[in-house]
């Protein structure tokens, strides 16, 4: 690449991710009265995993506190945490096609109290729940009544990883607490029955080529030992 | 505004979301995460409307040295067909004013969103934007030399 190695610098940096927050007020300036609650469903083949990034605003931290630090020690304790993220669950609705589903806790992250309190820290939580393969459209729909009374929602899913998955369509109340995502999964029986008939394909064709061409160089020498 | 107003019913319809939109969804901590995309396809925007979205996109994407904001536009040009345009919150501003709505452009190798932030007061005056490479958060492609 040509020009200026100051332009370079400045190309590198403008193409990588830049968050420009543009305010009249100090940039450590967030969110003041609601506890933002994002959600991000990542589908897979056969479970799908659920994280939840909460941050409460300064404004209803102490609220949201409350619920966590129990004993109003000052601190998280590991149980305090594994309480909270129960609490958190229980506030979640998963269905798969009208069924409901199970969620497992994968991880959790707390922040410390005096991060939270100044409403700009987040506790993230992960879930894991299981489906079953099967062809054909899914239907997942995920609720979050979790503290709805100060918050406010965001849900959204990743592009699926698996090639097997396409989301097809997603529908959201205002408030973003109910998601519902549509999606078309083909079963991992019907990808493996094509990869087999592809690799069954190869296979004859394969040594099938081979000795053609071997034949094809062998004709040219076989003439010459006839003739002589 | 410009863009919006400049959106027929049907496509208006598809790029405004239901929904409210609260807050950014790809800010810090976000990384390597592609989020569906929703709202108005790109490719069904005529060139009028086209040319608009790539005024609003220059105003990220432009904000760096000339010859690297041009080749930057001609990537984000390119990748038009396959972006998305969604809007949340109300329709009625007013041109050349702040903004009170959420806004976002997603494409194959750009996410831009803007998000009034509620603090207190109007929304409108506490603003925060992002605007990344998917394909290269946070400078890790090597620049070609």
């Amino acid at each position: 690449m040509t020009g200026r190695p100051g332009a370079r610098r400045v190309r590198t940096l403008g193409m990588g991710a830049m968050l420009v927050v543009l305010c009249a007020t100090p940039t450590s300036a967030h969110r003041v009265d609601e506890y933002l609650q994002a959600t991000t469903i990542e589908l897979w083949n056969d479970h799908l995993r659920l994280e939840l990034q909460l941050t409460p605003g300064i404004a209803v931290a102490t609220r949201v506190l409350d619920s966590i630090d129990v004993n109003h020690d000052g601190t998280i304790s590991p149980e305090e945490e594994l309480a909270y993220a129960a609490l958190v669950q229980r506030d979640q609705s998963l269905t798969w096609n009208g069924e409901p589903l199970a969620l497992t806790l994968l991880s959790s992250a707390f922040p410390s109290v005096a991060e939270l309190r100044q409403g700009q820290a987040a506790i993230q939580l992960a879930f894991r729940a299981d489906v079953s393969h099967r062809n054909g459209q899914q239907r997942l729909v995920a609720a979050n009544t979790h503290r709805r009374a100060i918050s406010a929602y965001l849900a959204n899913a990743l592009v699926p990883a698996d090639t097997r998955l396409r989301i097809t369509a997603q529908l959201r109340d205002y408030e973003q607490s109910v998601y519902e995502l549509v999606y078309e999964q083909q079963s991992a029986r019907a990808f493996t029955m094509l990869a087999g008939i592809v690799l069954l394909i190869f296979s004859v064709a394969g040594p099938a080529w081979y000795v053609a061409t071997k034949v094809r160089r062998a004709e040219p020498f076989q003439s010459a030992l006839l003739r002589d | 505004m410009l863009l919006l107003n400049a959106l027929d019913d049907t496509q208006r319809a598809q790029a405004v979301l239901s929904f409210r939109v609260a807050d950014l969804v790809l800010g810090p901590g976000k990384d390597g995460r592609t989020i569906q995309p929703e709202g108005l396809r790109v490719s069904t925007m005529n060139a009028k409307q086209k040319a608009l979205l790539m005024d609003v996109i220059a105003e990220w994407a432009g904000i760096v040295h000339q010859r690297a904001a041009n080749a930057r536009l001609a990537e984000l040009q390119a990748d038009l067909d396959q972006t998305w345009f969604a809007w949340s919150g109300p329709t009625n501003g007013v041109v050349g004013t702040n903004i009170a709505a959420y806004y976002r452009i997603q494409g194959p190798r750009v996410i831009i969103e803007y998000s009034p932030q509620q603090m207190g007061g109007d929304v409108a005056n506490h603003i925060h934007a992002m605007y990344r490479d998917p394909t290269n958060d946070y400078g890790r492609k090597p620049a070609k030399l």
